[in-house]
């Protein structure tokens, strides 16, 4: 092993040699060398314990909705009665990222068919013509047609055992009787209180005194415990074509929002095929467009051509392929990845492994690509992460979002609903450009990885852009590092687009691959240690010879596994 | 016994009511005790999102009814007699706005030349904690402090000494404050009635 990494080192001084002359460059040559051939930055603790179970665990970026989850598992439910009522719990306990007023994906695995599905249930412009409108990044003209309960309601009727009443308990008592304010979610209230103190209804619920609530006070919404209480009775219509609808559409309309009645009763959540690649010999299923999983796999695919095991992880070549992996697959994601429905996406030929390699040709181990362009795959005829694993091995993979924290920064008055701001997700130009009634494109990539039909790994991530980045480095820390599931979500991240110099990284990235990505042409720009900027990831991994399920939750966010 | 106990409750009612006030009066210096006038207005400088915070708590919780821009321009800021200026400077904030940190100093040495000229008092107040204060931050804490009247700064903000040194060197009288609504009651203290 130890031979191998000295084997790589030696090719890449020498690649280095063109390039760096002078005393200082040599001396970093040799604290590259020092870096490569230490023993494993990452053979410390972890910050958060890996949590270890046999019959059951959820994995959510807050532990009352991984609680959420527990109860319902141990109660008899199969993986998606239990992601869905964390999925509703999340949209209570963390109401900066998700709820009813949001949208998702969710990839489902069923143990018993051996199928996977995935259920599509992104926000939608409404049917009126918008064209002309600039989408602002709050208020009621941001605001998208939600589809968190047209998708967690199909899930559940159609792979669920128990009823939305059962699934929904857990959501409708911590909304009545309230919970702690974590200090996460008293920063994302400060960060964004200027358009938050702009909507009365809101304000009510976050600064119920006037001022923000501040970690460790108590947060209630009745209105929303109300509201869960009457889709819980009688069902999406309630939301969709009933009384909410009908809060949500008197809203919008006093206060110059396009969603009417008609947009809400329009609305439908899509099962979709995931998309589905190859990286080392694991299949890689994950969550088709309008979102990011094709992304994630391309990436993936240039990365398969490199042998990133033979040096560590943080070395300075590794995250310069990882980078300039990232910038190829941005780039695709911006000129292809629309809504199916409106635009032809190459999903074969962004997926195809010689296109993988025509962009490998591309990257140079010793330079920075600037900026890259879409490149041109062959034709072919085609923000909060939950993961649950039951005893049964039936997989969730589930990610959703209001867009920016706080989404609108508005909320229904009498509903306790906070609305998205996903219709400043359009862009100017290409297949994400903005058409009446159309889903616009995002980020988000939950994912399953299978081993021989098996699958083994349920993971996700919020992080906006950073989603599909993040997803890159968890299967390269699962699969080619072999790092425990803890490890491989704790490990530092960092982050390359198509169209900029800048890498972001955490600082924890160590000072000699920083120097030498500097020196590359790379332009840093440093986070802190941890920083909730590259996301907040969940992920779930079962041994498949012992059964045994591993879980890892992200300390950037209040993140918490639990298992039986 | 039933009116021994109301008794009781009344007087640590009273006492404490009173206790608050006066811990209130002894933060303020006496020199600066409502001198400052209506009309006000309240900006940031950096874009830190607590200007919002302090708009409501000035305006909603005090009802004084000060003007509000958190990227004031200098005409907007024109007229008032105090001016708050809410100090922090925030990347999301900037962005928010589309300003660089190098526009958003320029726009606030452009409003205290403004509230120099129109002879404003100046109130300084850090809401955030060490935590949210870097060094862009601090850099623009550097450039508004030497022109205000008086800072306020709650207690969390001033960890590391970094203001009680500033405004010891500035000579200008700083006020500690164990929380933002204690804030508010120091500013309500500086207004004249």
């Amino acid at each position: 092993m130890m031979k191998t990494k000295m084997h790589g080192e030696r090719e890449s001084t020498g690649n280095q040699h063109r390039w760096l002359g002078g005393f200082s460059k040599i001396l970093l040559a040799i604290g590259l060398l020092f870096f490569v051939l230490s023993p494993s930055v990452f053979a410390a603790d972890t910050i958060k314990p890996e949590v270890t179970a046999r019959n059951g665990m959820v994995a959510s970026a807050q532990p009352l909705a991984s609680a959420a989850g527990l109860e319902i598992l141990m109660a008899g439910g199969n993986a998606v009665d239990a992601a869905v009522a964390s999925a509703f719990a999340l949209g209570v306990v963390e109401p900066n990222a998700t709820g009813l007023g949001g949208e998702g994906m969710m990839v489902i695995y069923l143990a018993d068919k051996k199928v996977t599905t995935s259920i599509d249930y992104r926000s939608m412009a409404p049917l009126a013509d918008m064209s002309k409108v600039k989408f602002p990044p709050d208020g009621h003209v941001s605001v998208a047609v939600p589809g968190t309960v047209a998708g967690l309601c199909l899930a559940l009727e159609k792979y669920g055992t128990m009823s939305l009443a059962q699934v929904m308990a857990p959501a409708i008592r911590y909304a009545r009787n309230g919970f702690i304010v974590s200090d996460t979610l008293a920063s994302t209230i400060k960060d964004r209180f200027d358009p938050i103190s702009k909507n009365d209804a809101l304000l009510a619920i976050l600064a119920p005194e006037g001022l923000p609530l501040e970690a460790g006070q108590i947060i209630r919404n009745p209105d929303l415990a109300t509201t869960l209480e009457k889709i819980a009775a009688g069902g999406p219509d309630v939301f969709y074509k009933g009384e909410i609808a009908d809060a949500i559409a008197e809203d919008m309309a006093k206060n110059g929002g396009y969603i009417t009645k008609a947009d809400l009763a329009a609305y439908t959540a899509i099962e979709r095929e995931p998309v589905r690649g190859t990286y080392r010999g694991y299949e890689i299923i994950s969550a088709p467009p309008p979102v990011g999983g094709l992304s994630v796999i391309e990436m993936l695919n240039i990365l398969e051509n490199f042998d990133l095991a033979s040096e560590q992880p943080l070395s300075p070549r590794n995250v310069h392929l990882m980078a300039e992996a990232m910038k190829r697959g941005f780039a695709d994601n911006s000129a292809f990845i629309g809504d199916p429905a409106y635009t032809k996406v190459p999903v074969a030929g962004l997926l195809d492994k010689e296109y993988a390699r025509q962009r490998v040709k591309e990257i140079d181990p010793a330079k920075m690509t600037p900026a890259v362009k879409a490149g041109t795959p062959p034709e072919h005829p085609s923000t909060t992460h939950l993961s649950v694993v039951d005893k049964n091995g039936n997989m969730v993979a589930l990610t959703q979002t209001i867009s920016s924290f706080w989404g609108a920064c508005v909320a229904v008055p009498g509903t306790g609903i906070i609305l998205n701001n996903e219709m400043q997700n359009w862009s100017s130009k290409g297949p994400n450009s903005y058409a009446p009634g159309k889903r616009m494109r995002t980020t988000i990539a939950p994912t399953i990885i299978a081993q021989d039909g098996r699958p083994f790994v349920t993971m996700g991530t919020p992080g906006a852009g950073r989603i599909i980045s993040t997803m890159v480095i968890l299967a390269v820390n699962l699969l080619d590092y072999h790092m425990g599931v803890q490890e491989a979500i704790e490990s530092p991240r960092f982050y390359a687009r198509d169209t900029e110099k800048n890498l972001s990284i955490e600082a924890r990235v160590p000072k000699e691959t920083q120097d030498w990505l500097k020196s590359i042409g790379y332009s840093i720009k440093e986070y802190p240690d941890f920083d909730l900027f590259f996301g907040g990831a969940q992920a779930i991994v079962v041994d498949l010879e012992t059964g045994i399920m591993h879980g890892g939750a992200d300390p950037r966010r209040d993140g918490a596994v639990f298992g039986f | 016994m039933k009116r021994t106990v109301y008794f009781i409750l009344t007087l640590l009612f009273v006492l404490g009511f009173g206790s608050t006030s006066a811990q209130t009066a002894a933060l303020i210096p006496p020199q600066l005790a409502g001198i400052f006038e209506a009309p006000g207005f309240i900006t940031s400088a950096g874009q830190t999102s607590d200007a919002a915070i302090v708009k409501v708590l000035v305006n909603t919780r005090l009802k004084l009814n000060f003007g509000y821009d958190i990227a004031a321009k200098p005409q907007a800021v024109s007229g008032a007699k105090t001016l708050v200026l809410v100090l922090g400077a925030s990347n999301k904030g900037l962005g928010a706005a589309g300003l660089s940190i190098e526009q958003e100093t320029e726009r606030v040495k452009a409003v205290l030349a403004l509230a120099k000229s129109e002879h404003m008092r100046i109130i300084a107040m850090h809401t955030g904690g060490t935590a949210r204060r870097g060094e862009s931050s601090n850099a623009i804490i550097a450039l508004c402090v030497p022109h205000a009247d008086v800072a306020i700064v709650v207690e969390g903000g001033n960890n590391d000494g970094f203001f009680t040194d500033l405004c010891a060197k500035e000579k200008v009288p700083l006020v500690m404050v164990p929380s933002i609504a204690e804030a508010g009651n120091v500013l309500k203290g500086l207004m004249a009635k």
